[in-house]
């Protein structure tokens, strides 16, 4: 009996406080929701369900979760709306849409007026939502009260009507974003508890219909994105095969004619036929740079590393170039690669590529001379060095010189083609190996380009 | 003389390998579709080449089929497929070697040599 009285008294003293607070209106509580403190007394089963209830919204992703956990504070004559309110640069009303729509327990898929949109040209009414006041209106009978909130169609049988507003806020004062309308078919006398928990859910679900929007928009933003990236990348790997089968034509033919294979040729022709070969076997470096850059850049790029003699790609890499060599008199190679060398975990197609790159450019710039290809063992890495006695480098281009199609200021214009981009795919090909790329150079006694790769542990 | 079987659907490729085949002293079957490739090795090719973009079935396939029946005839796949996966993919069908698309006619005399040899 003490007990029981006692549970009264404090009841009564909760309920004093209450009515107390709920004198004072928030204008608005955290990002701009307006909150009316509730006029009725705390029932602990309103408070429960409405605890409950904003608990669940705040994991609902879709509309139609949104609605079908109100459904759960209403009886299940009720039908649910959710009407998405447009408005014009000024801020006003312009029209509705209903973009979902529910009876409590199942998903009202066949609703005659779901995505009805309705213009407030055709229903003024739409425009006083804001001056309502009150974020949440009840009305137990729409015959008893002669007040239309909402268009005739939708609410052709409608007797029992309860309009939430959902808010948003519009830099400053928050606005009507949405409504939730629900009714009935007859006149509907709201319970203390319904009421209750449909005036406090109000302010919670300005939150969860900008965070299902957000959402959404980052869900659909992301599978595009990953759509996008299957598209690159399937649009890469076909730009390099349907490039190459062309490309095929002209080195395979013109290697054909310069061969002999076709015949005996006299020296202008071949003088011809050689540029025509030299154009494709060039336009092919750019294609394979461009796409490697591509995978590069895109994170695509695998290296197939595997614990290897330096020596393998570096010697692979001069079989390629000696022809180059016996083509220019004057030109000579010399290579210094240490007899013994700890093995380090490469991939020795790409290493072999970045050897034969810097072995290409030496080539290139260097008229007359030696060149020189030297590996050291250092502590930690190994160093290649590709040393030339050609035209240097000035100051301001070695800084710029591995990035991809940079314009160098000076040295190289109409005497030999630029470097492309063979040493922007080379820095990529080192930096993934977890090694370094650089070079020092002195205008017009040559220059010497390094890369370094570490070591590691021994197996 | 020896005999190589070309597996090959473009007329221009086809033009240029007999050329390249014939001037070191061998002789060229052609194939165009991988069912007539399968058909041929009836006529005993000492080399064949495949191009993995057939009409009726991939290179692979044609590979695949071949190694069924002969598990040491040289097959060297052709193709302008050209990245290391496409290689790999390659010699796990079951080629003996790889060659992309565009190459020089020297570079395939060096490989028809070896094989040939």
């Amino acid at each position: 009996m003490y007990l029981r009285h006692r549970y009264i008294q404090f009841r009564e003293r909760v309920n004093v406080l209450w009515n107390a607070l709920s004198s004072i209106r928030l204008p608005a509580l955290y990002d701009g929701l307006k909150l009316t403190l509730q006029t009725q007394p705390i029932s602990p089963r309103g408070g429960y369900l409405l605890y409950r209830l904003n608990a669940q919204l705040m994991t609902a992703t879709t509309e139609q979760t949104i609605l079908g956990t109100i459904a759960q504070a209403v009886d299940k004559h009720a039908t649910l709306r959710l009407i998405e309110l447009e408005r014009d640069s000024q801020g006003k009303i312009q029209a509705g849409e209903i973009i979902a729509s529910r009876k409590r327990d199942r998903p009202w898929a066949a609703d005659p007026v779901l995505h009805h949109r309705f213009l407030t040209r055709d229903y003024p009414a739409l425009v006083d939502l804001d001056a309502l006041g009150d974020p949440v209106v009840l009305v137990p009978d729409l015959n008893a009260q002669v007040v239309q909130y909402l268009p005739d169609r939708l609410l052709a049988d409608e007797r029992g009507l309860a309009i939430i507003q959902v808010f948003r806020r519009a830099d400053g004062e928050p606005i009507v974003q949405a409504l939730i309308v629900i009714s009935w078919s007859t006149p509907h006398e709201f319970s203390a508890t319904e009421e209750y928990v449909l005036r406090g859910t109000s302010g919670s679900l300005s939150v969860v219909l900008t965070n299902q929007r957000l959402y959404q928009a980052e869900k659909e933003t992301s599978a595009r994105l990953r759509e996008l990236d299957a598209f690159k990348n399937q649009f890469l790997y076909s730009t390099s095969h349907e490039l190459r089968t062309p490309l095929h034509g002209i080195i395979a033919g013109a290697s054909l004619i310069l061969e002999g294979i076709t015949g005996e040729i006299s020296d202008d022709v071949r003088e011809e036929v050689q540029a025509i070969l030299d154009s494709g076997e060039h336009l092919l470096t750019l294609i394979t740079d461009i796409l490697d850059i591509a995978k590069l850049e895109s994170g695509e790029f695998k290296l197939h590393r595997e614990r290897s003699n330096l020596r393998d790609p570096i010697e692979d890499a001069i079989r390629s170039i000696e022809p180059l060599f016996q083509k220019r008199e004057g030109l000579s190679l010399q290579v210094d690669i240490p007899a013994q060398m700890p093995s380090v975990e490469i991939d020795c197609t790409r290493i072999r590529q970045v050897v034969l790159n810097l072995l290409s450019n030496a080539v290139k710039f260097t008229s007359q001379g030696s060149i020189r290809l030297q590996v050291l063992e250092k502590e930690h890495e190994l160093v290649v060095a590709v040393t030339d006695e050609g035209i240097g480098i000035q100051p301001e281009d070695q800084a710029i010189i591995f990035e991809p199609f940079r314009q160098l200021k000076t040295g190289y214009e109409g005497k030999t083609q630029g470097t492309g981009l063979g040493l922007s795919v080379s820095r990529a090909l080192i930096e993934k190996h977890g090694g370094r790329i650089w070079l020092e150079s002195e205008p017009n006694h040559g220059s010497t380009f390094y890369f370094s790769l570490p070591i590691g542990a021994q197996q | 003389m020896k005999t190589v079987l070309y597996i090959e659907d473009t007329p221009n490729n086809v033009r240029m390998m007999r050329k390249t085949v014939n001037h070191i002293g061998h002789e060229l079957l052609v194939a165009t579709t991988g069912a007539e490739g399968l058909q041929l090795l009836d006529s005993h090719p000492d080399l064949v080449l495949v191009d993995i973009g057939l009409p009726d079935m991939s290179g692979f396939v044609v590979t695949e089929r071949i190694r069924e029946v002969n598990a040491t005839l040289p097959v060297i796949a052709i193709t302008a497929y050209a990245s290391p996966e496409d290689r790999d993919r390659c010699l796990d069908a079951g080629c003996t070697d790889y060659l992309s698309k565009p190459f020089r006619a020297d570079v395939m005399v060096a490989l028809l040599e070896k094989y040939l040899a």
